[in-house]
């Protein structure tokens, strides 16, 4: 069984078309990488995963069901921006995630908060923008999901932290999950990535797994990006 | 020796590589137990699938041999270490000839500087 | 899971709404006490202010504001959460957990009346706590003792009954009124830009289809007028009572369930956090 699959997937926003008759399946254990240039249609095929919009034609499917509660469940989904509730404290959260995820694992966050030295008293609201986004990132790599859509998860974010998030990743990996990261920043992470997957203005260019592409292209996938998408 | 990676090869290639070479040099020792895939992948900033191939196929060749719970240990076969030895050996003067012949030089005056400079080894 | 949901909005909420209360209920508190040392206590003094008296009216004035605050309190709070929880960047977790847009939604307009109801008992108990002394209270009991005897003799309706159906239509008014702002909320949220201005332009535009409809129908209503009015006049009282309440339950169950369903589809389908 896929853990995400599209078929003809297509999404339009009024005059716009965002994702244009996408097909693709991602099997348990893979790290994928959802490469493409700004506006190539990522965060709208994570967003059509996660439920939070619904396609035009064609359709997504985690672990062969449609998008809802139930899927929601398997689903770890780590937004662009931070988006935790703002009034809440850091042990509030991990109370949150606890209550509405039962794949949720506080033992892990605890320890990942503690290494960051994040003490759960503190408000979210007063984190700086780079903890919360730790924060997020810790709550959400801490449920053993089935899939990990990590919508940019390394953008605008220091080396260190940007080290830490793909560690996390590394460590986190698990043979019958699959994480999906969308990013355009390639030569920070492609090392980590199983497969790479290229959209361009809604459209996908590319398939495959790294390594194959690597020897057969004989360049690394970032320099293929550069040279696929030069104005 | 910390791990470098080139964009335009396969990893798991460079992976096996960037073991052997540590294999020979004596950074893993025979019977050495290597890490776990994971601790490996994350050391080494890459993909676990990336690791567990190039694991598989250094078992394949005989370089590492895995215990079912135990793990994963570098040969003790003295034998296959000296033999890999020197195929990183000819394989390293091989390069160096090569950049030498490039640059101009000839035999001799190659064999008078590999003197010379030999003695700072 | 919509009790879980209901726990952390009433969480979010409380923090707001429970210092509110808190004080409307001590300053009602104030006031009857600084007026029972007001006309115990009088000053001798240089002033011609009596300080005692000035406090009092200070004071009284501030309850009077806190009385009126806490509902549009209320009010002004069920239309913030809802945007700032489900049309915000929140909405990013909250639409992306594992419930569906109904139970979202309900866990809002529950917790809304929670805290509109919660808002008239405290401004009630705030007028009583002014005002209440041993003849009062038997003043008020008897009151309602004897409205329920009428109700129940004259009218022949069942006087519990007519309670629950109150409640009924409280609850179902509450509904109604979240509604009224969280359908136009989630249409005018729906565009990539002007969102707040657009919400406030479908907020008119339902009332104004609402105002149309009404008029249609009574309109309509108008030729029957003289049949309907020979046809109530022949109801007994007791089906009058009741009959009227059902039909204003109904009345807003029907515009509620407008409202709730086109809120709905708009959350699920054309939700459009930026």
């Amino acid at each position: 069984m896929n853990r995400l699959e599209c078929r003809g997937l297509t999404k339009q926003f009024g005059a716009l078309t965002a994702l244009d008759d996408v097909s693709f399946a991602i099997q348990p254990g893979r790290i994928v990488g959802l490469l493409g240039p700004n506006g190539s249609g990522k965060t709208t095929l994570i967003k059509l995963a996660t439920g939070l919009l619904v396609p035009t034609e064609g359709e997504i499917l985690i672990n062969d069901q449609a998008p809802g509660p139930e899927t929601k469940g398997m689903v770890a989904y780590l937004p662009e921006r931070p988006s935790l509730p703002q009034w809440m404290t850091v042990k509030g959260l991990q109370d949150f995630y606890e209550d509405f995820f039962p794949d949720f694992r506080r033992e892990v966050s605890g320890e990942m908060l503690d290494r960051l030295e994040i003490s759960p008293k503190r408000k979210y609201k007063q984190l700086s923008k780079g903890t919360r986004e730790k924060v997020q990132l810790i709550l959400t790599m801490s449920r053993k999901a089935q899939l990990y859509l990590l919508d940019e998860p390394i953008g605008g974010v220091d080396p260190a932290a940007r080290d830490y998030i793909l560690d996390t990743i590394i460590r986190g990996y698990d043979p019958e999950s699959s994480v999906i990261l969308s990013t355009h920043l390639i030569a920070d992470i492609e090392r980590v990535l199983d497969d790479v997957i290229f959209l361009d203005r809604g459209r996908l260019t590319l398939t495959g797994s790294a390594d194959q592409v690597r020897e057969q292209k004989g360049m690394s996938i970032d320099a293929l990006f550069r040279e696929v998408y030069r104005c | 020796m910390p791990w470098e990676f080139r964009g335009d090869q396969p990893i798991y290639a460079q992976l096996m590589d960037q073991l052997r070479r540590r294999i020979v040099s004596g950074d893993l020792p025979p019977g050495a137990r290597l890490p776990s895939v994971r601790d490996l992948a994350a050391e080494a900033g890459v993909n676990p699938n990336t690791v567990q191939r190039a694991l598989a196929e250094m078992e394949r060749l005989g370089l590492v041999r895995s215990q079912r719970t135990a793990g994963r240990f570098v040969t003790e076969d003295e034998a296959v270490i000296r033999s890999l030895r020197q195929d990183l050996a000819r394989a390293q003067m091989g390069t160096f000839l090569a950049g030498m012949a490039q640059l101009g030089f000839r035999r001799e005056e190659i064999m008078q500087m590999l003197e010379e400079e030999g003695g700072s080894l | 899971m919509l009790r879980k949901l209901m726990k952390y909005e009433l969480m979010a909420t409380a923090r707001v709404m429970l210092p509110l209360y808190l004080a409307v209920a001590a300053l009602a508190a104030a006031v009857r006490l600084l007026a029972v040392w007001s006309d115990s206590v009088h000053f001798e003094s240089v002033l011609t202010v009596d300080p005692v008296n000035l406090l009092l009216v200070l004071v009284t004035v501030a309850f009077f504001v806190a009385m009126i605050a806490v509902p549009i309190a209320a009010v002004v709070l069920m239309v913030l959460r809802f945007k700032t929880n489900l049309l915000s960047d929140e909405g990013y977790v909250m639409f992306t957990l594992p419930v569906s847009p109904h139970k979202l939604v309900w866990s809002k307009l529950l917790t809304s009346a929670v805290w509109f109801i919660g808002a008239a008992l405290v401004d009630t108990l705030a007028v009583l706590i002014l005002a209440a002394d041993q003849d009062l209270f038997q003043g008020i009991m008897d009151f309602f003792r004897s409205l329920f005897a009428d109700l129940t003799a004259y009218y022949a309706a069942n006087g519990a009954l007519v309670i629950a159906e109150i409640v009924i239509l409280v609850l179902t008014a509450c509904f109604c009124e979240c509604l009224e702002f969280y359908c136009p909320m989630a249409i005018g949220h729906s565009f990539a830009r002007h969102k707040v201005l657009l919400s406030v332009v479908f907020f008119f535009v339902i009332q104004a289809v609402t105002q149309a409809v009404w008029v249609c129908l009574v309109t309509a209503g108008v030729p029957f007028a003289e049949d309907l009015g020979t046809f109530l006049s022949s109801l007994s009282p007791a089906v009058t009572v009741h009959g009227t309440m059902w039909l204003s339950i109904l009345f807003c169950l029907i515009y509620g369930g407008v409202l709730y369903a086109i809120t709905i589809r708009m959350l699920h389908r054309h939700l459009n956090l930026e």
